[in-house]
């Protein structure tokens, strides 16, 4: 439950991004470029250092390579522009791994009512003798409030999630239908997140002063066009990026280029909501991609949402420096960590806990399966009590005193060590508390996920004469310790990371720099260095080599495409509504499905100036719809 | 039998619109293009660079090789 209370302060917040700025994406996207720097500077030696070895018959054929050469360095270094040039605003709405956003679990608490073993609800209807007899058939409401039928309630009463809610109207639907062991978060709540996040009146622009000498008080000040602004004031904060003057000549010139010659005065601290010039009531143009992961179970949601993460490793939530990856994380709540339970005072006359038993705290909730007894650790349990003795003496004299007795002389009860795979509850994963009974469960039913719903082992029968109830297992929990990490289970969610395919990308560059510095120097002819260059060429031979093996399997990595079903992408293009015509658009459109686990992702971008990647439009978001595969 | 002059006639070639719809959730195949086709431009740049190399290499093996046979002759005829 402490799961869920964790999450009530949780909140999405809008936060800028460039694609392929982050992560590894952008040290890949980093290397690519620096390689095509490195290559164009060592083609304009190259002339110098093929006059060396022009007797060469190859030398005819190598001017068009190095023509090509230069093009496609080129084309790789205005690939990288295109993609950073792009700006964006991201909204990330995800309940179940960076958890911004609260997901509600889906139940109610009441009354643990009595089920077959089918896990149908048994109920007590009234006969026309007046007598109460068992049923399975659900009564109606007019039956319930008549009380002609009532539910048959657990005794002793215990409340429990999904138990009989006894309000009236409330007690006809079985609430195990509706109930899931995993936090619900549906595909509308992921909608009305990104809504709501557009009415944050709080969420603006922040710029807090930068520098140890920022203007004074007073002192006029100007935004990024060169709009003057007073009310200056280096302690507060201001919603736009601001600049000083300026210096007003430069080399005993006037300046020509103000821009270059001002500094600015204070930075960002935070993103806020899409904003024009810290305008964030702009009416302009902006356009939107929502990206939302849904699916109707828990793991299909999971399987997805990790393809999802890996696709976007350029977003700092997904960057995979971030530690724990995200399907670790939503492995936690569908495989939770072994745990090692110790018991005491288990009663062998109701029966010894073994492997494949499901167990269950009586108060505290704890649902655990089995998995081992370790046997070193089965002995009998201390117990010890006082008794008062009298002993009457020859003389008649009653002697009183005090013996200590041993109730375990026959080993009745014994201790344990149980390691037990927990099963997650609806009310999350409840921990065995030390003084807490254990039973042995049974199953009675099952939940919305097809996961069994346990109940306490022969509770049905509490009622029932002696020789017909049946005793369940019992012991007390003596204390509970985390055991390791299980092993995962197939299907492995395999991988690759981007830093792991391209180690050495460092070492790579400072080669190639020597490289050109080396060239840059070639004046000796002496064997020697000849000798040290083709060695060196040798060098960055295979080096290239495995450059070009690890982008093979990076691009086989990126031929994946997530697959449609479970995505689902609402593309808004550039409009001139500014924000409010992107959430009236964004709550408006439909075609996507209610589906109970979701999460998503909102880019909005504001329409700039000029044309951007040398395309017809000049809003980025057009340019990310593109790469997207949404255009 | 008489010829019936049929013929199919193309009016108009329809090309389906593959695009995802504006202004409406639909499913889709998200992809990455922007890496992809960046990584594509280093891998070629990168196998074009090393055939250049190669045939800088196999220059300077070769005068390497004509260095030494030079070195050698020299040194014949300065032992005469």
């Amino acid at each position: 439950m402490a799961e869920f209370q964790a999450l009530q302060t949780a909140t999405a917040e809008w936060k800028p991004h460039q694609i392929a700025k982050a992560g590894d994406i952008a040290s890949m996207a980093k290397a690519a470029g620096d390689l095509a720097e490195v290559v164009k500077e060592t083609l304009s030696l190259a002339s110098a250092g093929m006059e060396v070895v022009k007797l060469l018959a190859q030398l005819q054929n190598i001017n068009p390579l190095l023509i090509a050469l230069d093009a496609l360095a080129d084309e790789v270094l205005i690939a990288i522009q295109n993609i950073k040039e792009a700006g964006f605003w991201y909204l990330y709405v995800d309940p179940y791994f960076i958890k911004n956003v609260a997901a509600e679990p889906a139940f109610t608490y009441g009354f643990e009512q009595l089920r077959n073993p089918a896990g149908d609800r048994l109920w007590m209807a009234k006969n026309e003798l007046g007598e109460f007899t068992q049923t399975t058939t659900t009564p109606t409401q007019a039956q319930l409030d008549a009380k002609t039928v009532i539910p048959h309630l657990a005794t002793p009463r215990k409340m429990i999630p999904g138990g009989f809610n006894p309000y009236e109207g409330k007690g006809v639907a079985d609430p195990l239908a509706a109930m899931s062991p995993f936090p619900k978060f549906s595909v509308q709540n992921v909608i009305t997140e990104f809504t709501k996040a557009f009415d944050d009146e709080g969420d603006v622009p922040r710029y807090r002063k930068a520098g140890s000498n920022p203007p004074k008080e007073g002192v006029v000040v100007y935004d990024k066009d060169g709009n003057a602004y007073d009310g200056w004031n280096p302690v507060k904060e201001f919603g736009l990026q601001l600049y000083d003057i300026g210096k007003a000549q430069e080399d005993g010139s006037i300046v020509k280029d103000y821009k270059a010659a001002r500094k600015p005065i204070n930075s960002k601290i935070a993103p806020g909501k899409p904003n024009i010039l810290g305008q964030t009531s702009y009416v302009g143009g902006s356009g939107a991609i929502a990206i939302i992961i849904a699916a109707p179970s828990f793991d299909i949601f999971a399987e997805t949402f990790d393809k999802f993460s890996k696709m976007f490793t350029d977003i700092p939530e997904f960057a995979a420096t971030t530690g724990k990856g995200l399907l670790d994380s939503l492995n936690d709540v569908l495989t939770p960590a072994r745990t090692v339970i110790k018991l005491s005072e288990v009663d062998t006359n109701y029966g010894i806990f073994e492997a494949g038993d499901v167990i269950g705290g009586e108060i505290y909730g704890g649902v655990a399966k089995i998995l081992e007894v370790n046997a070193d650790s089965v002995i009998a349990s201390t117990m010890s009590t006082q008794q008062e003795v009298s002993a009457t003496d020859d003389a008649g004299n009653i002697i009183r005193y005090v013996t200590t007795l041993d109730p375990n002389e026959d080993e009745r009860w014994i201790d344990m060590e149980v390691v037990g795979n927990p099963i997650r509850q609806v009310d999350g994963l409840n921990p065995f508390i030390t003084g807490d009974t254990v039973y042995e469960m049974e199953q009675r039913g099952t939940r919305t996920d097809d996961s069994p719903n346990y109940v306490i082992k022969g509770q049905n029968t509490v009622g029932l004469p002696k020789p017909e109830r049946i005793y369940p297992k019992v012991g007390k929990v003596s204390m509970e310790k985390l055991e390791v990490l299980p092993d995962s289970t197939p299907p492995d969610f395999g991988g690759i990371q981007i830093k792991e395919i391209i180690p050495g990308w460092g070492e790579f560059f400072q080669i190639l720099e020597n490289f050109v510095l080396q060239l840059k120097g070639m004046i000796s002819d002496s064997t020697a260095f000849i000798q040290d260059m083709i060695d060196m060429i040798k060098g960055i031979e295979k080096f290239l080599q495995d450059l070009i093996d690890a982008i093979v399997e990076f691009l086989e990595f990126f031929q994946i495409t997530l697959p449609s079903t479970g995505v689902y992408a609402l593309y808004l293009p550039n409009q001139s509504g500014g924000n409010d015509g992107i959430k009236s658009q964004l709550s408006g459109a439909g075609g996507i499905p209610d589906l109970g686990y979701a999460a998503g992702i909102l880019f909005v971008a504001t329409e700039g100036d000029v044309f951007i990647a040398g395309g017809g439009s000049k809003n980025p978001i057009d340019l990310l719809a593109l790469v997207l595969g949404l255009l | 039998m008489p010829e019936t002059n049929m013929k199919f006639i193309m009016e108009e070639q329809r090309s389906i619109n593959m695009a995802h719809p504006t202004g409406k959730w639909a499913e889709a195949e998200i992809r990455r293009d922007d890496i992809k086709d960046l990584m594509e431009k280093t891998k070629k740049l990168a196998t074009m660079y090393s055939d250049l190399l190669a045939i800088k290499r196999e220059g300077w093996e070769n005068v390497l090789r004509a260095q030494v046979k030079r070195e050698a002759k020299e040194k014949e005829k300065q032992n005469g």
